[in-house]
């Protein structure tokens, strides 16, 4: 098999290709450790092309790995889906990694993209607002526990009932989020909450608290971000 | 003047947070004013067992040092107006609370209600300590088991030497068949130990685990055994004479064809 994650240069700068079909909760803690691993070899190059490969992220996906490498100091210039004009650039200036096995494109993931490119906003919200700092912690944050940071909260991991999470910046839980998460803590409405399972008993952004609702079903709806708009919390699929 | 009533046990698991969610719970159905207070600060539970969970703003240690008033600090029910929710602290431990801020608490929620119910902690550390400083009466709950019964011994003991006298007890999770069988210790071999008066005996009852995880107090359930029990321990309470539930007579109707058919 090849790394799930791998570095490769052209003359656009340095790409990150991405095996998709890796769980992104995982793919996201390898992304920090090869970023580590890799610093040398980055030196001072913050931009970054993101090569998705043949199944492309999801939106919400993809403004949680914009905000998680922003906290990391990098910047992604764009999103590309894996096609031959690049791949062969790379093929010969690769510089890391195991080069990436040919698997077959299938029409229908592809498809699935234009789903999520129609709302915007939130994505742009993210741009507009970022905190300086970001923390990163990767563990399940249990009943009792309390995270406080100055900045942005990204959490690898779950958050339990009980778990409290504050952040003046905006948290994301790539995982499920059942515990209390409060962004933007000093006061800042254009913080987001963001969880790959949103199912928290209570949101809090700025000084505005969001209930969840009593009978609410916990299915897995997928990746979900808490944003406010016009002094409410609403919620959306990310 | 209101009457602060702390339920303790010493020993954990014996069902302190129940009985505390359904006296609260029965005393509001019966008209009274009730305020309900978790002092299991870093373990807190009675929110979830009355389903307020997602409410909490405040709690009691917010209250205690100032952070927000009594008032902002206290979740109306879902069900009774006149039933409130003073919630522990979850992030905290036992010490962000002095047993002086928990006097001045009950003593300025006396002035307003007519029963404060104290949730205590297990243990005989600081948190039961905390619990039992404002307390005008206390409940002390058991469980038909010998390491239980030992602590409420202790734990009366210690209620005494903190000039709480005449605790009451509560026997929970009664299973009558057992104690016919002999394995069961009875309620009688308890009252000879612990020589305190009995204000309730709650059978053993699945329906306890149900409402527990719906966040429904089950005194509220006119069908379930262990809601009528603690439905006459509110009557009691409240000073009247009611006869201990005969818990033999509460068998299902499968039980009683049976014997029918044994004779």
């Amino acid at each position: 098999m090849s790394e799930p994650v791998t570095f490769k240069g052209n003359k656009d700068g340095i790409v990150m290709l991405l095996d998709t079909k890796v769980e992104f909760e995982e793919l996201c803690q390898l992304i920090v450790q090869k970023l580590w691993e890799s610093r040398n070899f980055l030196g001072g190059q913050t931009a970054l092309t993101i090569n998705t490969g043949e199944q492309p992220l999801e939106q919400g996906q993809q403004l949680a790995l914009k905000v998680l490498l922003q906290s990391l100091g990098h910047q992604v210039k764009r999103f590309i889906p894996e096609n031959a004009e690049i791949k062969e650039n790379l093929r010969s200036e690769e510089i890391i990694g195991t080069p990436r096995e040919k698997k077959s494109l299938t029409r229908s993931k592809v498809g699935r993209i234009s789903n999520h490119t129609t709302n915007n906003t939130s994505l742009e919200g993210i741009e507009n607002y970022l905190a300086e700092g970001a923390v990163i912690i990767r563990k399940n944050i249990r009943s009792g526990q309390k995270i406080e940071y100055d900045g942005t909260l990204v959490i690898l991991g779950d958050v339990n009932a009980g778990a409290e999470l504050v952040a003046t910046g905006h948290i994301l839980v790539l995982g499920t989020l059942r515990g209390l998460a409060h962004a933007g803590s000093d006061n800042n409405l254009n913080a987001v909450v963001y969880a790959q399972n949103l199912l928290p008993l209570q949101l809090r952004i700025g000084d505005l608290i969001a209930r969840a609702p009593e009978n609410e079903q916990t299915e897995n709806k997928g990746p979900e971000i808490a944003r406010v708009v016009d002094e409410k919390i609403i919620i959306e699929e990310a | 003047m209101g009457e602060v009533i702390v339920v303790t046990s010493g020993k954990g698991g014996v069902g302190k947070t129940t009985t505390a969610a359904n006296i609260g719970t029965g005393l509001a159905a019966q008209g009274k004013k009730v305020v309900l207070l978790d002092t299991d600060i870093g373990l807190r539970n009675l929110d979830v067992v009355l389903g307020l969970e997602n409410r909490i703003v405040y709690d009691i240690v917010d209250i205690a040092h100032g952070h927000c008033k009594l008032k902002q600090g206290m979740i109306k029910d879902k069900r009774f107006d006149d039933l409130y929710l003073i919630p522990a602290a979850q992030t905290k431990e036992k010490t962000a609370v002095n047993e002086e801020q928990m006097r001045a608490i009950c003593n300025e929620l006396k002035q307003e209600f007519d029963y404060i119910i104290i949730d205590c902690p297990a243990g005989i550390e600081q948190g039961f300590k905390n619990a039992i400083a404002g307390a005008d009466r206390a409940f002390v709950v058991t469980n038909p088991e010998v390491s239980a019964v030992r602590d409420a011994d202790r734990i009366i003991g210690l209620l005494e030497a903190n000039s709480l006298n005449n605790p009451q007890l509560i026997i929970n999770r009664v299973r009558p068949n057992m104690v016919k069988q002999g394995d069961m210790m009875s309620v009688e071999d308890i009252l000879e130990i612990l020589a305190v008066k009995l204000l309730g005996v709650i059978p053993d009852d699945d329906n306890i685990v149900i409402s527990t995880n719906r966040g429904e107090p089950v005194v509220l359930d006119e069908q379930a055994r262990a809601g009528k029990a603690y439905r006459n321990i509110v009557r009691r309470i409240m000073g009247e004479e009611v006869p201990l539930l005969n818990l033999d007579e509460e068998e299902g109707f499968f039980s009683k064809l049976m014997k029918v058919f044994k004779k």
